[in-house]
């Protein structure tokens, strides 16, 4: 395994409640690159999402996953969000009862805590929430709603949004964020994700449509379908995609 | 089941020494009753799950020769007033304008026939707490008189009366117009049974509001049962939260007898590993135009059980009622165990009535949200408790005791 590898996803296959879902995925993600994932539906773009954040129900039956050189599947998804990796959830879920500030602030600390670092203080931890949501141009009266509780789908990828750029991770995993927004939401989320984009931090970028990597420029694309990738290029493949649809690699797969 | 057969020595609690003259013939009048009469058992659907095996001899009261009041209170933070009640023995009372406090021992005899109230449920342990009195109260709220802290009755025993069977009696009447906040706080350190009755009086546009927090000792065992009477347009607000005790259940009954009067209750019984929490509403909508609010939850840890039995009455001139119940049951453990029994008797056809009931555990997609945020598993799984009390602590967010209120529940969810 070469080292500089960020994910180094090798012939991965998973399957969920006796359903195989992946079968045999490969894909190495080195650090600061983009990669876009587009494919039909029901192809195991979620199912990719939900194996690297760690979802008890999808289980891996054969292949390895090494993150920052370490077996990836050895941890539990608290300890893959603390070492770094974000998912933003394709359908984020709905928690009444639970407050949406409380909530972060737990997040947020429980990661300082587990890297030795003190937890932030209440005060402070509503300043900087705010002024992300500042950045987001989202109105700070979601933070005192219960977390994601009768939120629209478009706030609810917006408040997924403001968890990343809270946690700030190494591997932000978007699935299908920019399905359900609108077209100034689709502007202030891309600007979010690439405010956060350096040399160190990766996104894997799962979207049905072209038009997000008009704004988050990605550096490959790949086109994952019955539980592998099949097909891999650079940006105009997505191009190519959104002309042509998904039959065409039917046939020369 | 007869006393008889509860306590060997029941004699003596029929012994104790009488409360006052003035409500003398009245407890008589129970002790004559008692010994013939049955104790609730299984076969009466309201105490229906009672583990009454659990049931421990019952050991009359000897009132302990020195009380210590309690400085660590929580409410000794708060901005309120207080009752401070130690084993049954008086400590201090606040002096609040308009309001009158009187020991039930001191109550002349106009109060005393007030405090004689027979309820309409009526059962031994009702006999038994008229029979047997050891301590309580009238509250006289003068009629326009709106009290602007809440009261709390600090309702404790320490291990000096362990083991030993106390039977309390409150009574609060609200005048017209007039406006009361109570919390009532009962805890204990040792293995008692306290046996208590509310009776609520609330006259026309009165508002009051009770808050009940029971904190007994796991080896504890608590009845309450509770009397609310409402006049026109008067306002309750009726909180029960058990949060202890090996046994306890906490009944309630809310009279609407005045025309536009409103309700709401809310509660969450939290039993943990061997306990037993019985939540019991009764509502009697007597005349037209009455409505009530009914939001009551219980978390029941492994080997837990809980018990929700909420009755809706209304009554054949209740038209344009408006009841609205809903119960939900979380279990946190495979052994845990939730029984909900709405039941609804409906006598009006102009009127809205609604009830829902769900049970189920942790969800598992709530869990991996949090878990994926780097949130700890037992972390999130406390989160999610006290998300799904919250319900039902919403109501009481402006109460001084809601931190306190929050933080017991968050602890009891944290505590197996
Ligand atoms: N919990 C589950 N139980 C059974 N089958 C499942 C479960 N989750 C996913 N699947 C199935 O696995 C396959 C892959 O689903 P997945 O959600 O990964 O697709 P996707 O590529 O994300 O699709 P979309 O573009 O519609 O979001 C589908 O056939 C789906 O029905
Ligand atoms: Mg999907």
């Amino acid at each position: 395994m070469s080292s500089d590898l960020l994910l180094d996803i090798k012939n991965v296959c998973a399957s969920v409640e006796e359903k195989q879902v992946l079968k045999g995925l490969s894909l190495q993600i080195k650090p600061g690159e983009v990669h876009a994932i587009m494919g039909p539906n029901g192809a195991g773009k979620s199912s990719l999402s939900n194996v690297l954040a760690g979802r008890d129900a999808f289980k891996v039956t054969d292949g390895e996953i090494a993150y920052c050189g370490e077996d990836l599947l050895e941890l539990s998804p608290e300890e893959r969000a603390h070492k770094g990796i974000f998912m933003a959830f394709q359908y984020p879920v709905e928690i009444p009862g639970v407050n949406n500030l409380y909530f972060m602030r737990s997040a947020f600390n429980a990661k300082r805590e587990a890297n030795g670092e003190e937890p932030m203080e209440a005060y402070p931890f509503m300043m900087k929430v705010q002024q992300l949501c500042g950045e987001l141009e989202m109105n700070p009266d979601f933070l005192k709603r219960a977390l994601n509780d009768g939120f629209s789908g478009g706030e609810k990828k917006r408040n997924e949004m403001l968890q990343m750029m809270l946690l700030e991770p190494k591997l932000a995993i978007l699935d299908e964020t920019d399905s359900g927004l609108d077209i100034d939401a689709l502007r202030v989320i891309s600007n979010a994700v690439n405010s956060l984009r350096n040399t160190e931090r990766s996104f894997l970028v799962v979207t049905h449509y072209q038009r997000l990597l008009d704004y988050i420029k990605p550096d490959f694309v790949h086109v994952l379908a019955n539980g592998k990738i099949v097909k891999s290029g650079d940006a105009s493949l997505a191009l190519e995609l959104e002309e042509k649809g998904y039959a065409w690699i039917n046939e020369e797969v | 089941m007869q006393v008889a057969s509860f306590s060997p020595n029941w004699q003596a609690l029929l012994d104790q020494p009488l409360i006052s003259d003035a409500l003398a013939s009245w407890q008589k009048a129970a002790r004559a009753e008692l010994p013939e009469l049955r104790f609730p058992s299984r076969r009466d659907e309201a105490w229906r799950y009672v583990p009454h095996r659990r049931v421990p001899k019952l050991k009359p009261y000897a009132e302990p020769s020195q009380v210590k009041p309690r400085y660590d209170h929580p409410s000794l933070e708060w901005d309120v007033y207080r009752l401070q009640c130690i084993d049954g023995v008086l400590i201090s009372s606040d002096v609040i304008k308009g309001v009158r406090i009187t020991p039930l021992s001191k109550c002349d005899e106009e109060q005393s026939r007030f405090v004689a109230h027979e309820l309409s449920e009526k059962d031994a342990w009702i006999r038994l707490n008229q029979a047997c009195l050891t301590h309580g109260f009238l509250i006289e709220v003068d009629a326009g008189i709106k009290v602007e802290k809440p009261l709390v009755i600090i309702d404790h025993t320490t291990s000096q009366v362990a083991k030993q069977c106390l039977n309390a009696r409150y009574v609060i009447k609200l005048g017209e117009d007039a406006s009361f906040d109570v919390i009532m706080h009962q805890s204990s350190d040792s293995d008692v049974l306290v046996n208590t009755v509310s009776v609520i009086d609330l006259g026309q546009r009165a508002r009051f509001s009770s808050l009940r927090i029971q904190q007994m000792h796991s080896e504890a065992l608590c009845f309450h049962q509770q009397e609310v009477i409402q006049g026109d347009c008067s306002e309750a607000h009726l909180g029960q939260f058990l949060l202890g005790a090996s046994v306890s259940r906490d009944a309630v009954h809310v009279v609407l007898q005045g025309t536009e009067a409103r309700v709401e209750l809310s509660g969450t019984a939290f039993p943990r590993t061997g306990q037993f929490a019985n939540i019991y509403s009764h509502l009697t909508h007597g005349v037209p135009h009455t409505s009530a609010k009914q939001q009551y939850r219980s978390i029941v840890h492994d080997k837990a059980q809980s018990v929700f039995y909420g009755r809706v009455h209304v009554l054949p001139n209740a038209q344009k009622t408006a009841s609205y119940q809903h119960n939900a049951n979380l279990l946190l453990g495979q052994r845990a165990q939730a029984n909900s029994k709405p039941e609804l008797e409906i006598y009006a056809d102009d009127v809205i009535c609604s009830h829902g009931s769900t049970t189920g555990q942790l969800a598992d997609d709530q869990l991996f949200y949090l878990r994926s945020r780097g949130i700890p598993e037992n972390q999130a799984s406390a989160l999610l408790v006290d998300g799904f009390a919250g319900v039902t602590t919403d109501p009481w967010k402006d109460s001084p005791a809601y931190d306190f209120l929050s933080d017991a529940i968050a602890l009891r969810g944290k505590e197996e």
